[in-house]
């Protein structure tokens, strides 16, 4: 028999295809043959669990920012060791970018210099995409996340992917029309 | 695109990647008519459009955090841009110029400081940056960091410089590399600068000593960053006040204004020359100090809060071991109210020259402090003694006279040393000459005078003209003030006592008054500044 889910393991689940969205996205094809999105997340959520006691309480944006900052520790800690184990120099590189982009990713979530209702908004979007995006197929989650939240080419997505441009292009349409479909239907409950 | 107006309406995938391509190259003009021209075309376009701009721009600020891995613009005017270092506003890169083959500084708006603005609100900023950047740009000064273009490239703002080669002021203030008369010889040329901009009406916004910077060869300083206020208040930690500037050299009803939460605009317009002159005061203070007024471990909230409520260091009673003069024109920069601090950057660039050209006695004749503590000071005291003694002794009264003036030999005897050692400026060096001969010449006058109102009689005489002699001094003293040391107005109250004291008893008075000369002589050496900076 299954345990009952607590609210709080209800609270943590909530935010799972948000944060391996991130971390795929966060992931570059240089990293993607040694990093496994979904072991970060599992680990982070767990981590969460560990501290339940703390975190149970806690309003929900700052548990977001909690859950990123962890995730962010996993991910660069994760790096270093694969950076120690392989002596690859432009690891280093990536360890560094990625803190920084952790850190312009929280200003970006927490920027106040629009009016806070926008910003609240905004947020609830961004984070609805990306949630959503893990409903979609793999590859067209791969296609949606390379070309939108990583701003590559279609050239480079093809390339990335092994496969041709038209069908990478089919690829993001559909993705495309999934996402807005999940994000239209979401916004008219 | 042809082929886009020709194919069947369907959303082939072949129709689809031209269309992703085209979008690609023309993301800004998806709004444009011809947009208009391919919808009639091809039905489902209207449909594409509408699905990519909606994730595209759900997505973009995230995007623009997560592409950390920005690659310089590619500058039609420039080569190959390498970067040389990254703030918390630009990327700064070395290229060089096509054309004229010189090395110039590009910088670049870092995207991820704008992603989170409104878009209108970016193009206000950008507007705003290239309007100022560009009327400075006008300001042909030595100290002023040429503007050569600005630009836009891939949605980002640049523009080019000059590449100084060298340090800014901060690297060189917390180094300590620099002695007080360099930091105010930077600042003088830093004002003048400030100034010429003012009087075309350009306010600088950010002055700081990581906006100076100092060529390698020549050390001419040079200030950057007109305009550039503004991109500052982008939220940095999400905690970020709504205003333009760095808090520790904010001023204060700047930092009042950014704390009540006045729109970024309103506190624009408060920006005025007296915010500037607070800046330069700011800058000079933490050069000369080798730290920031603010304390450490404050975030940008609480640091303005500190500037509104003077919690800052140089308003705490810390001695920094500032040279007098100079923190005289840092606390007049860095008065709380605007209309107390000076009217014109060129008014603190006056200053500190008439700082720089005063006397220096003991940097050019190191020696003259210990003479003064170990013979003058002596000399004077011995005369003292000596001429009690001898009045006691009934002696010749030449001998008298010649015992009281014995103290003016070492005096005019160092003077004239100093002089043919310093490099002081002529005024100062004609001033003190001036001073003394005129104390000497006024105590001739004055010991004749009693000799005669005193019939001839030596200890009436000697009794008459010690307190006179003491007034003299006391009005030498107060006269020194005004161009030498400030605290030379103590000693001339101090010898006004002595001149009451000196009538109580005439045989008494040669010794107070040397001992009190004597004393005098001390305290100059230990605090005339002019003669301890080395």
């Amino acid at each position: 028999m299954e345990p009952k889910e607590t609210p709080f393991a209800t609270k943590i689940e909530r935010f799972r295809p948000i944060l391996l969205t991130l971390a795929e996205a966060m992931i570059s094809p240089l990293l993607r043959r040694d990093l496994e999105a979904s072991d970060l997340v599992q680990q982070t959520l767990m981590e969460a669990h560990q501290h339940a006691d703390k975190l149970a309480d806690m309003e929900s944006k700052i548990f977001y920012s909690w859950l990123r900052t962890c995730l962010k520790h996993n991910l660069l800690d994760t790096v270093k060791r694969l950076t120690t184990q392989k002596q690859d120099v432009r690891r280093h590189y990536i360890a560094s970018d990625l803190a920084d982009s952790f850190d312009r990713l929280d200003k970006v979530l927490v920027a106040d210099q629009t009016s806070p209702s926008q910003i609240v908004q905004r947020n609830e979007q961004v984070s609805i995409l990306l949630q959503h995006l893990q409903d979609l197929p793999p590859n067209q989650r791969t296609a949606v996340i390379m070309k939108h939240l990583r701003g590559y080419s279609l050239r480079d997505i093809a390339e990335s992917l092994g496969l041709t441009e038209p069908a990478v292009a089919g690829l993001l349409h559909r993705g495309r029309q999934h996402l807005v479909a999940a994000m239209e239907t979401r916004g008219q409950d | 695109m042809a082929s886009l107006f020709d194919e069947q309406p369907g959303p082939s995938d072949e129709n689809l990647a031209e269309l992703e391509r085209w979008i690609e190259s023309n993301l800004d003009a998806l709004d444009s008519s011809q947009t208009h021209k391919l919808l009639l075309n091809w039905g489902s376009i209207e449909e594409h459009k509408r699905l990519f701009q909606m994730v595209d721009e759900i997505a973009a600020p995230i995007r623009t955090a997560l592409c950390s891995t920005e690659s310089p613009p590619l500058l039609a005017e420039y080569g190959e841009l390498d970067e040389i270092g990254r703030g918390g506003m630009g990327v700064v890169y070395r290229a060089k110029h096509v054309k004229t083959q010189r090395t110039d500084a590009i910088k670049v708006i870092r995207p991820d400081r704008l992603a989170s603005l409104a878009p209108e609100r970016m193009m206000q900023l950008r507007y705003r940056f290239e309007q100022e950047t560009r009327l400075a740009a006008q300001v042909a000064h030595e100290h002023i960091v040429p503007v050569y273009q600005v630009g836009e490239a891939d949605g980002r703002t640049w523009f080019s410089m000059l590449l100084v080669d060298g340090p800014t002021l901060h690297e060189c203030s917390v180094e300590k590399s620099l002695r007080p008369e360099q930091i105010a010889k930077i600042m003088e040329c830093i004002a003048r600068a400030i100034d010429a901009v003012h009087r075309r009406g350009i306010l600088h916004g950010d002055i700081k000593p990581q906006n100076i910077l100092i060529e390698r060869e020549g050390n001419r300083p040079l200030i950057s960053d007109f305009g550039l206020a503004e991109f500052d208040t982008i939220s940095q930690d999400g905690q970020s006040p709504n205003v333009a500037g760095t808090p520790a050299y904010m001023a204060p009803e700047l930092a009042n204004a950014a704390l009540s939460e006045t729109v970024s605009d309103n506190v624009a317009s408060i920006r005025s020359v007296a915010s500037d002159i607070y800046s330069l005061g700011a800058t000079l203070w933490s050069a000369l100090a080798g730290c920031s007024p603010c304390f450490e471990g404050r975030n940008q909230k609480q640091q303005l809060a500190d500037v509104v409520t003077r919690n800052v260091r140089f308003a705490q009673k810390q001695n920094f071991g500032l040279p007098m003069g100079l923190e005289r024109i840092c606390q007049k920069c860095l008065e709380l109210e605007p209309s107390a601090r000076y009217n014109s950057a060129a008014e603190v660039a006056d200053e500190l020259a008439a700082w720089l050209s005063r006397p220096t006695w003991n940097r050019h004749f190191p020696g003259l402090r210990k003479l003064l503590i170990t013979v003058v000071a002596p000399v004077l005291a011995m005369s003292g003694i000596l001429v009690s003694t001898l009045l006691q002794m009934n002696v010749q009264e030449a001998l008298i006279w010649l015992a009281m003036f014995w103290g003016y030999g070492p005096l005019f005897a160092t003077f004239y040393a100093s002089q043919r050692a310093s490099r002081a400026t002529d005024p100062a060096r004609r001033e003190l000459w001036s001073i003394w001969i005129g104390h000497f010449c006024a105590s001739i006058a004055c010991l004749i005078s009693c000799r005669i109102l005193a019939q001839a009689d030596t200890i009436r005489t000697v009794a008459a003209f010690y307190p006179c002699w003491a007034a003299i001094s006391s009005v030498t003293f107060f006269a020194k003030s005004g161009n030498f040391w400030i605290s030379y107005r103590w000693l001339g109250v101090a010898w006004s006592v002595v001149a009451l004291i000196l009538t109580i008893d005439p045989l008494v008075s040669p010794v107070i008054f040397g001992g009190f000369a004597a004393i005098t002589c001390l305290v100059t050496a230990r605090g005339d500044p002019s003669f301890d900076e080395q």
